[in-house]
């Protein structure tokens, strides 16, 4: 395994590999730092730009905007008092105090070297644990790919927000769109209507363009007018030793809580630093300065939430199961790709593999160096006009739809999914289950007729083998939980 | 947005999708089963467009037992500063609708004239409509803007742009 992680490194520093990395994550920190615009947004972007290189390279570029937009979310949480993505809201509490006092740069010091390390901690954790998890993985047949698939659906309860049945509503939708096309049992076009565009169904890029960019570029239109609060000038970039000591215990706990949120399915990088923040002020010896501007209460959500990026693509890269809306349009990247993601991607494609995870460690590195250095330049990011950036996402999506099939139809389709991405928005239904849905219908539909053909359609299959066995129990467990849940929150 | 507005769209959305769910259930009639199983390629669809069927009736119900119970009037803030100019006013009221005309707009324009044609007209427009008005700054985002996506895009990449049927 380390002979393949090296061969990654290889391959990262002998191609244009390692400059695509490097600029993702500098557009990655641009889009995080910005409020409104999301590193999910920017990955759905630059998929199509991806099928135009190499898959090692154009995956360390969609690895460098995640990890990027998650560490730039805290730049305007502490300049801006704005979260620029939902994980940056736990450094808020105590970062926007903190530069109210005058120490702006210390807390983006603190964010920038936590978010590393934490980064650093995640990805290794990565490199070693998911090849372990695939190994097992790989002995799944059509039976337990089902119950997989259904599991990963599952995750719609996570991601459906407050109302369960939206959510469920939504993800119908999206399995209901992944059923045009040809049937991957017998073969028969449905729902085609004699053109050409759908024999093999809705591709998957518009669709993802449309729901996570061109939707907020048309919230962009509707929030245009509002205004952001003054800017905090940011001051001296850097943090003593002393501060340092005393904050690394918090970074190393919360990498290790960011991994761990990270990988459980359907959790995700707010709740992961909004759990390192509640375990640093449990733990610190002045729990009474948090909220008013405490360095351990910046460090410990920023190490957690960039841990958490790389937990996230545990089960992703092992299973194949987005865990949230980030890793699903990374999944729907790899697809694009012309990869599987499962446990075959590591006897298929290794080289791949391992180049992804060499990005995720060197990404840190990238990160820690572009934050320090390059801080003034991201805060000036903020004086951005707004519009103009909202005019080039519509630009954007229009190319990026068009460019993997060079199709006028999938333009449609994306503004279509655009405009159904900006109602559910404004109805407060949530859009990452339609995605699921997309992603996962496939995999359940071709795996259930497999195996019922095989089985004679004999469903007590399904319960006799462990590993299907487990599966059920973990779906059970999971959807009891979830609904349990729900209904006491309503109460 | 008034509560009355968001039911009627909610009942509309649902509505629209229960009702694809039934096209579907009626288009797939002629899709057969594998003989003497439930299996084939009607299957799939029919399961996934029942429940959603069930959740989008929930969703309907849901929303018109909330937009009954409330019994205030709702009262809508005019939160938009009027600026004088009856075009703007008008605009910034309807911006997001004019937004999606113009992207209809826009994709025809990609039929027709190509994308950089489509793109020059398209981007002054969408940045008059978002209040971004200054003539100079305007003209140089239109004209940098298309160039560095030309060449980004077509040139460096080699990724096809759409092109015109017109010529």
């Amino acid at each position: 395994m380390i002979e393949y992680l090296l061969s990654g490194f290889g391959f990262l520093f002998t191609t244009m590999a390692a400059p695509a990395l490097f600029g993702g994550v500098v557009l990655g920190i641009m889009l995080g730092v910005l409020p409104g615009l999301t590193a999910t947004m920017g990955i759905a972007l630059l998929i199509p730009l991806t099928y135009y290189v190499s898959p090692g390279i154009g995956l360390s570029m969609l690895i460098g905007i995640f990890a990027g937009g998650i560490y730039g979310g805290s730049v305007s949480a502490i300049l801006l008092k704005t979260p620029g993505t939902p994980a940056a809201g736990a450094t808020l509490l105590d970062g926007y105090p903190l530069s109210q006092s005058g120490h702006a740069g210390k807390a983006i010091a603190i964010a920038t070297i936590s978010s590393a390390i934490g980064g650093l901690i995640g990805a290794l954790i990565l490199s070693f644990l998911a090849p372990q998890i695939a190994k097992i993985a790989v002995r799944f047949g059509p039976t337990e790919y089902v119950l997989l698939g259904v599991y990963g659906l599952t995750m719609i309860s996570y991601v459906s927000g407050k109302s369960l049945i939206k959510g469920l509503f939504a993800g119908c939708i999206g399995l209901l769109i992944s059923t045009f096309g040809i049937d991957p049992i017998t073969s028969v076009p449905r729902f085609t209507f004699g053109t050409l565009n759908l024999l093999t169904g809705f591709e998957l890029l518009p669709i993802l363009i449309g729901i996570f960019a061109m939707s907020q570029a048309i919230e962009g239109v509707r929030d245009s007018r509002e205004i952001s609060p003054p800017q905090v000038k940011l001051t001296n970039v850097g943090i003593s030793i002393k501060e340092f000591i005393r904050i690394l215990p918090h970074i190393v706990k919360s990498a290790f809580i960011g991994t761990f949120v990270g990988a459980v399915p359907g959790t995700g990088t707010d709740i992961a630093a909004f759990l390192s923040y509640g375990e640093a002020k449990r733990s610190s010896k002045h729990p009474e300065e948090f909220g008013k501007g405490s360095i351990e209460g910046v460090a410990a959500p920023e190490a957690g939430n960039n841990a958490c990026v790389n937990g996230a693509m545990i089960p992703m890269f092992t299973l194949g199961i987005p865990g949230e809306a980030a890793t699903a349009v990374i999944l729907g990247g790899l697809m694009v790709l012309g990869l599987q993601p499962g446990p075959l991607l590591f006897a298929d494609s290794p080289e791949v593999i391992y180049t992804v995870f060499a990005s995720t460690i060197t990404s840190n590195l990238f990160m820690i160096v572009l934050g320090l250095v390059g801080a003034r330049f991201f805060a000036k990011v903020l004086s951005l006009p707004k519009s103009v950036i909202v005019a080039f996402i519509f630009v954007f999506s229009v190319l990026g739809a068009y460019s993997m099939r060079n199709s006028m139809f999938d333009i449609l389709v994306m503004m279509a999914a655009g405009l159904l991405g900006y109602i559910f928005s404004l109805l407060d239904y949530p859009v990452p289950p339609v995605l699921l849905g997309v992603i996962l219908g496939p995999l359940v539909e071709s795996n259930l007729g497999r195996t019922l053909l095989v089985s004679g359609g004999d469903l007590t299959i399904f319960f006799r083998r462990p590993i299907s066995i487990f599966f059920i129990i973990i779906i059970v467990l999971t959807i009891g939980s979830n609904v349990f849940k729900h209904y006491k929150s309503k109460k | 947005m008034t509560t009355k507005q968001k039911t009627i769209m909610e009942v509309v959305l649902n509505t629209l999708f229960i009702s694809i769910a039934i096209g579907m259930f009626i288009i797939s009639k002629d899709y057969r089963f594998v003989r003497g199983t439930l299996l084939g390629s009607r299957t799939f669809p029919i399961l996934i467009g029942s429940i959603m069927s069930i959740f989008g009736i929930v969703n309907i119900s849901v929303a018109l037992k909330r937009f009954l119970s409330e019994s205030e009037p709702e009262v809508i803030q005019d939160s938009e500063a009027k600026s004088g100019n009856r075009l703007h006013d008008c605009i910034r009221m309807y911006r997001v609708q004019i937004a999606v005309g113009l992207m209809v707009i826009y994709y025809l324009l990609l039929t027709l004239i190509g994308f950089i044609f489509a793109t020059v007209i398209f981007l002054p427009l969408i940045l008059y409509v978002l209040e971004y008005r200054r003539l100079f700054q305007v003209i140089l985002v239109t004209v940098i803007g298309v160039a560095f996506l030309y060449i980004s895009f077509k040139v460096l990449l080699g990724v096809p742009l759409p092109e015109a049927i017109l010529f």
